[in-house]
């Protein structure tokens, strides 16, 4: 039935009458903001509020519906105002475009859930990705802010640095700049591609190791020309470095719930977990620890984000068991534990957890019926996408639980060097300078196109979380951008730590017994 | 008299045959005389180290405690046969009067039952609040006394301006003819 109808005889039920207009905007406020609800719950609401704003024996008119939304958007911000806000990635986020000249770009409002695109709008993504990297691979960006929906010119009309590839048609030595994608053709040769060719690659005995190369990387070449290939003397990433400032002010592209109307700021404590292998019992244990631990120190998390994978590795026959039962006393512990009423609880999906394979951004899997108890006990219990997007007090955190590292360096273009501690810095320099949380091409990382810009990394956000297997939780700065590696919960105990006030995010660790 | 306010309270209610409005005051007296002859049984009881041998004494508690037991049972009683008529006028054409007549704790209670009877019913998936007897046509011919703007029914969206005439499904006018919106004309 459609949820017009629906709601037209939930209220009946309740002896409501109501006029058309005012039961099409009930509706539409509904599905916009309400869509975790049930509707008989939002519907009670409303047979609450329409005494307040009107007899019972009148008709519902649109004034009477715009009063109870009202109402209810009210109590809505207020409840957000004390927790911190999850951005969704599927609606929320802004989408960056090329306006008609093709030569600025301007910030749109998100459309809204689209699981299918077309081909055009996928290249669209590729060229506005080339356009703003190569921006800053120019060092010309300029625009230190921008409105929202204001759109600017950042790129410079000299582009003679870089040759563009069709000019190489017309001669057969040169020396050359050239900016572009790198592709892989069959076998082991590569190739560069930009808006206007593509030319064949021979790195001879070079390697580059300061990053990750693989194919889908935009990347600033400099090289000899020989008429059928392009010897390549020197490659780099378009460095997050160059672009002197951020593009894009973080505020107007993630804007924040204004703070408490007294203006006082209240610490926020982030607990972030990754790895939780619900069918281990020594992760049990090391939760139940954990909460302990906490409320021993007088720690009373504001929001708990749990990222998956929510089952160990090894083959398990009985998912469903594992997953309920584990669900269940995960909901007993937080209960049992965590004081804050108000506290929210917040469910990214891992790589191996069910849903939706591999795609990106992983739209939230875990079937809800898992979460009942969760929700009984914490009345914000939010599952969200990965990867997905915090503001704490202003400070965007950026969550993203994916074994990044191990799809990069088998794609590599170069043999990587094997120490751990190097890979991570490269992972997360290669990360913020190509602007994408995972840049490789759609066969290897398939990702929901006109989702795609919930991947990038434009600007850069303040915090980056990445929950990786195989590496151990590591910290690293790269220009404004603090980065931090969760490392496993369930094997070696550790998680995060972030204090709002502070601004300060710590590596800690539950020792095993 | 003792006892004399508690029976004023349910002949108040048994006389009127509506909802009359809610007599705080006697409510009020009722339960001071109560609480005043508790303390009169307590002291009496008390004078007679708890020995009831003496009839005097004996009779004296034991009519103290029944008029005790008559009040409370009167204010008692008040209460639900008010509850049982507010139930009932809900599927009648209920005016705003009765709104008036109500205490607050009155109408907490009317809400919170109309909240369960909605709940149960979207469970049951069947309206209970419906009339239980057939009625005799499926439409209604009905004059618009109020305007009402456009609502939906069941055929689709239908305008309501102030004294028209129009056909229309019972089921859907059922709720705008309880609240005085529309009048049947057949």
């Amino acid at each position: 039935m459609e949820l017009r109808q629906q709601l037209y005889q939930l209220l009946k039920s309740r002896r409501i009458s109501v006029q058309l207009d005012a039961l099409n905007r009930l509706a539409d406020f509904y599905t916009n903001n309400l869509e975790n609800e049930s509707l008989s719950a939002f519907v009670s609401k409303v047979s609450n509020l329409v005494s307040l704003y009107g007899s019972r024996n009148t008709i519902v008119s649109i004034d009477i519906a715009e009063k109870i939304i009202q109402h209810i958007s009210k109590d809505l911000n207020k409840q957000c105002l004390r927790s911190t806000r999850v951005v969704d990635i599927f609606h929320e986020v802004p989408t960056i475009s090329l306006a008609k000249d093709m030569t600025t770009v301007c910030l749109k409002e998100s459309t809204g859930l689209k699981i299918f695109d077309t081909p055009e709008n996928m290249l669209e993504m590729y060229r506005i990705r080339y356009k703003l990297l190569l921006s800053r691979a120019l060092e010309n960006v300029k625009a230190s802010s921008l409105e929202q929906r204001e759109s600017y010119s950042p790129f410079p009309k000299d582009l003679s640095y870089f040759t563009p590839i069709q000019n190489l048609n017309s001669t057969d030595q040169l020396h050359v700049n050239l900016f572009g994608i790198l592709g892989k053709f069959q076998g082991d040769k590569y190739f560069i591609e930009d808006e206007t060719g593509y030319i064949e690659l021979d790195f001879g005995e070079n390697s580059f190791l300061d990053r990750i190369y693989t194919q889908g990387c935009f990347v600033l070449l400099q090289g000899e020309w020989n008429g059928r290939v392009l010897l390549v003397t020197h490659m780099q990433m378009p460095s997050l470095k160059a672009s002197s400032n951020s593009m894009v002010e973080n505020k107007t592209l993630w804007q924040s719930y204004p703070a408490d109307s007294d203006g006082r700021e209240e610490n926020q404590v982030v607990i972030i977990l990754s790895d939780i292998w619900l069918d281990w019992e020594s992760t049990l244990h090391k939760l139940e620890r954990l909460f302990r631990t906490l409320r021993q120190d007088n720690i009373c998390p504001d929001t708990v984000v749990l990222m998956g994978n929510f089952l160990s590795p090894a083959p398990n026959l009985d998912q469903e068991y594992f997953l309920r039962n584990g669900f269940q006393y995960l909901a007993t512990l937080l209960h049992a534990h965590i004081s804050n009423e108000q506290c929210q609880v917040v469910i990214v999906p891992g790589p191996n957890d069910p849903g939706i394979g591999e795609i990106l951004p992983r739209p939230p899997p875990i079937l809800n019926s898992f979460l009942t108890p969760l929700r009984h006990s914490f009345k914000f219990v939010t599952l969200t996408s990965n990867p997905t997007r915090l503001v704490c007090q202003g400070t965007t955190i950026l969550l993203y639980r994916g074994n990044i590292q191990k799809k990069l360096v088998s794609h590599s273009v170069f043999h990587l060097s094997t120490d751990p501690n190097r890979l991570e810095v490269m992972l997360v320099e290669t990360m913020l300078d190509q602007g994408h949380l995972c840049p490789l091409p759609t066969e290897i990382q398939p990702v929901f196109w006109h989702h795609e810009q919930s991947l990038w990394l434009f600007p850069p956000p303040p915090l980056l979380v990445l929950g990786c297997d195989g590496l151990k939780p590591f910290q690293h700065v790269y220009e404004q951008t603090k980065c931090f590696g969760t490392g496993s919960f369930a094997l070696q105990g550790h998680y995060l730590m972030y204090e709002s006030t502070k601004h300060h995010m710590k590596v800690c660790k539950i020792e095993n017994k | 008299m003792y006892g004399d306010q508690a029976t004023a309270l349910v002949h108040h209610l048994y006389k009127s045959s509506s909802l009359p409005p809610y007599k705080e005051d006697a409510v009020r007296q009722v339960v001071q005389e109560i609480d005043q002859l508790y303390a009169q049984l307590v002291q009496l009881l008390e004078k007679a180290n708890n020995d009831l041998s003496d009839p005097r004494i004996g009779g004296t508690a034991i009519f103290f405690h029944r008029v005790i037991l008559r009040n409370k049972r009167c204010v008692l009683a008040y209460l639900l046969h008010r509850f049982y008529r507010l139930r009932d006028s809900r599927y009648l054409v209920m005016d705003d009067r009765i709104e008036e007549n109500l205490s607050a704790s009155e109408q907490e209670l009317l809400t919170n039952y109309e909240q369960l009877v909605a709940t149960y019913s979207d469970k049951v998936q069947i309206d209970i609040s419906s009339s239980l007897y057939p009625p005799r046509a499926l439409y209604l011919e009905v004059k618009v006394l109020k305007d009402c703007g456009t609502i939906m029914t069941e055929n689709g969206p239908v305008h309501l301006r102030k004294d028209t005439l129009h056909y229309l499904k019972r089921t859907d006018i059922e709720l705008l003819i309880q609240q005085g919106y529309l009048l049947p004309t057949s």
